[in-house]
């Protein structure tokens, strides 16, 4: 263990909210004030004037005093001695989050249970900081204290995360406390004190600490540098309260490969020992795409010890429509996702994952989604029993790797690990497919071969049959196997099975438009996202109203990701859009905001010469890193344009690459 | 009169309290795009102060508005 690098970081923590918080209450106090003799109120039962007056004054006095606390709660994390024994944890790969905050102090230990009973070997829970220190140096970790117990009796670790901003210390603290709880705490001294407190407090019992949840809009409510100011500084008090602490970055949720790029260089690179993932993939097989890309990255940004990759909170996507509803799974379908979603983690160099809730309940469950293994009666699930099954399967200590057969669209999940030799998890990746099991390209069944299916009993031997096996979308179990690598392709450096295209493009005049490679339809239950599609000079065209509230001004785009992703360092692309507009008299244009290494970022305005038929405009992207980023690729948006905007194709090309134009 | 400023001041009260505690809707959003690079008031910022588009696209995105203070802040810090 190295001792924590003194590092700086460019931007700082938001210093001003003190000042602006005490002028913004001293108005309001002189307001009170001036009003009281104005309104010459009489005196009623309520006395609703004095009240009024008499907070406003105690307002003023407690925002006077602001600084002074400021100054006096420095941080009191304490140094630990040399030579302590070092903590030994489990080191077993199975987590599931347990939302603490929805259960009651006796619950918390029959939830506890529950997890090890499913076979679960790691705890992982958000640690609010409004909750646990609501008044300044005034701490309530009970529910935490419990936690940490009940999980040491049971033998399984803990993962705090560590996050959201009490009011009294939050840069918003005038918004709603929805907003202010996730906002960047006011000066740095407060957070630093919190996660050495914290950290203190559980030494040598917890050792991996996440700085923040998911950092999504949920959850938090400031820029990447602001992330990073909060990452460093609680890296420094984590560190300096328990130099065995491991801290773990977070993303925005997706797997936001251009962010998780951003934290891997200096200083945020010195501060963090693993990456926390949000995967929100509708099947689990295309996470192996991001993790691939990750682990490059990871790899060629690690300077000292590699970073670990810890998928945190694996749950579905959420869509990013107008009702932001989650994808409804059936309790099979649910069953066959969890397995999928460990098996394939873990194969794609994933060192520990949590499903996203242990239990269901009211606070957890956002529009009804029931993303629980336990019903609200601690009463398993059926993904419950398929995860345990899974877990009895593989090893503690697992290695595992993710193969596509041959030609045909079944992938496997083969386990390593001591005790798990040989065996292995094959599914459908599309649809079903009937396969003889002793003719699966690369897999020779042992003498002592077995095969079953996930729903059904391990005694049902598929083999027995001596009938082609189907196989979809739920995995089936067969052990005693060994592998021809020779006749397997391993999924890693993901490779398109169809030759590399010059170009993709979208056009609304073929019947089936996307089949050139650019999906646009999907994202039409988007807000302000659906243009009408109508003929326009004998083509028919998307037309794009620069209206945001009643009507669509944007059109989403989406690129074939065998066709381009993560474009890091890559050539530049260009966008090649063929549009129109009608009034000679009036100004048209479009522009695009696009996935980039800096987010999403937006291209010059493209003027539109109005009444000239279809045109072509092409716009060059520097910077295009089209990783999906919110999941799209690029918008075009015609929301500066004076009227309506038709769009007819759309073609993506890359710098270096032939015959961009189509034939 | 009297009675009616009352009223004003009760109503201002309650108002105010709402505000405080009715959370926010749920927002999917990632990340703020980078609206700094833009030029006010221009074509490509929808003819509105980089505040006002970056709390528009937020709308767009996650179904409710940012206030004008956070949009600020949010502008700021992409300009350092």
């Amino acid at each position: 263990m190295t001792a924590p690098e003194v590092t700086q970081v460019s931007g700082t923590f938001p210093q001003k909210q003190s000042r602006r918080r005490g002028v913004q209450v001293g108005a309001a106090a002189c307001l009170a004030l001036l009003l009281y003799p104005c309104l010459s109120l009489q005196a009623s039962p309520f006395d609703w004037e004095g009240r009024l007056v008499r907070l406003a004054v105690k307002a003023y006095k407690t925002a006077a005093r602001a600084p002074e606390k400021a100054r006096a709660a420095a941080a009191t994390a304490k140094p630990v001695s040399p030579g302590q024994p070092a903590w030994q944890p489990a080191e077993s790969p199975y987590g599931v989050v347990l939302d603490v905050q929805s259960l009651s102090l006796q619950q918390i230990p029959q939830a506890v249970q529950a997890a090890h009973q499913l076979g679960f070997r790691m705890i992982r829970t958000v640690v609010p900081w409004d909750e646990v220190e609501p008044q300044p140096k005034r701490f309530r970790f009970q529910k935490y204290d419990a936690l940490v117990d009940s999980a040491r009796s049971c033998g399984l670790d803990v993962l705090l995360t560590l996050s959201y901003c009490p009011p009294w210390a939050s840069s918003l603290a005038s918004e709603p406390a929805a907003i202010s709880s996730r906002a960047m705490p006011e000066g740095g001294e407060a957070w630093s004190r919190f996660v050495g407190t914290a950290v203190a407090r559980y030494k040598q019992k917890v050792r991996l600490w996440q700085i923040w949840e998911r950092l999504d809009m949920v959850n938090f409510r400031g820029t990447r540098q602001d992330y990073a100011v909060l990452l460093v500084a609680a890296s420094k008090a984590a560190k300096l309260a328990d130099p065995l602490a491991q801290v773990l970055a977070s993303e925005p949720g997706g797997i936001d490969l251009g962010f998780i790029a951003y934290l891997c260089q200096p200083p945020t690179l010195s501060s963090f020992d693993a990456i926390c993932l949000n995967p929100r993939v509708d099947t689990p097989e295309l996470a192996a795409r991001y993790l691939s890309v990750l682990r490059t990255i990871l790899q060629r940004t690690a300077s000292g010890p590699s970073k670990r990759i810890y998928v945190t909170d694996w749950s579905f996507p959420i869509a990013h429509d107008a009702t932001g509803s989650s994808l409804p799974l059936s309790p099979a379908e649910l069953s066959s996702f969890v397995v999928r979603a460990y098996a394939v983690a873990f194969a794609m160099g994933a060192e520990r994952v949590f499903w996203t809730e242990l239990r269901d309940s009211a606070a957890n469950s956002p529009r009804g989604a029931s993303w629980g293994l336990l019903d609200e009666q601690f009463q398993p699930r059926p993904a419950a029993t398929a995860l345990k099954a899974f877990f009895d399967f593989a090893p503690q200590k697992l290695s595992a790797e993710l193969w596509a057969l041959g030609d045909t669209p079944v992938r496997m999940v083969s386990l390593g690990g001591e005790g798990a030799a040989g065996r292995a998890l094959l599914w459908s990746a599309t649809g079903e497919v009937k396969l003889d099991p002793t003719e699966l390209p690369g897999v020779k069944l042992g003498p002592h071969a077995h095969m079953w299916a996930l729903e059904h009993p391990a005694e049902d031997d598929l083999l027995q049959h001596g009938d082609a096996v189907t196989f979809g979308k739920t995995p089936v179990f067969l052990s005693d196997v060994e592998l021809a690598p020779t006749q397997l392709s391993k999924v890693g450096a993901w490779s398109a099975s169809s030759p590399p295209k010059d170009y993709v493009y979208l056009d609304f005049s073929e019947t089936t438009s996307e089949k050139g490679g650019i999906a646009s339809s999907k994202y039409r239950s988007w807000r302000a996202a659906a243009p009408e599609i109508l003929s326009v000079q004998d083509r028919l065209a998307a037309k794009l109203v620069p209206d945001g509230q009643t009507a669509s001004p944007f059109l989403y785009c989406d690129v074939d990701d065998d066709f381009l992703f993560y474009n890091s360092g890559g050539s530049p692309v260009t966008v090649e859009v063929t549009a129109s507009a009608a009034n000679a008299t009036v100004p048209a244009g479009f522009n695009l905001m696009y996935d980039s290494p800096r987010g999403h970022v937006f291209s010059s305005w493209q003027s539109v010469r109005p009444a000239t038929g279809w045109q072509q405009y092409v716009i060059t992207l520097p910077e295009a890193l089209f990783a999906n980023k919110n999941g799209f690729d690029f918008r075009l948006s015609a929301l500066g344009s004076k009227q309506p905007v038709f769009v007819a194709r759309v073609v993506v090309g890359q710098e270096g690459r032939p015959n961009r134009q189509q034939p | 009169m009297k009675t009616y400023a009352r009223w004003v001041l009760v109503l201002t009260v309650v108002v105010t309290l709402l505000i405080a505690v009715v959370p926010a809707k749920r927002a999917e959003a990632a990340e703020y795009p980078q609206v700094a690079q833009l030029k006010e008031f221009s074509p490509e910022a929808g003819y509105m102060s980089l505040a006002g588009y970056l709390r528009y696209l937020m709308f767009v995105q996650d179904g409710s508005w940012m206030s004008r203070a956070e949009a600020s802040r949010i502008v700021k810090q992409q300009r350092q």
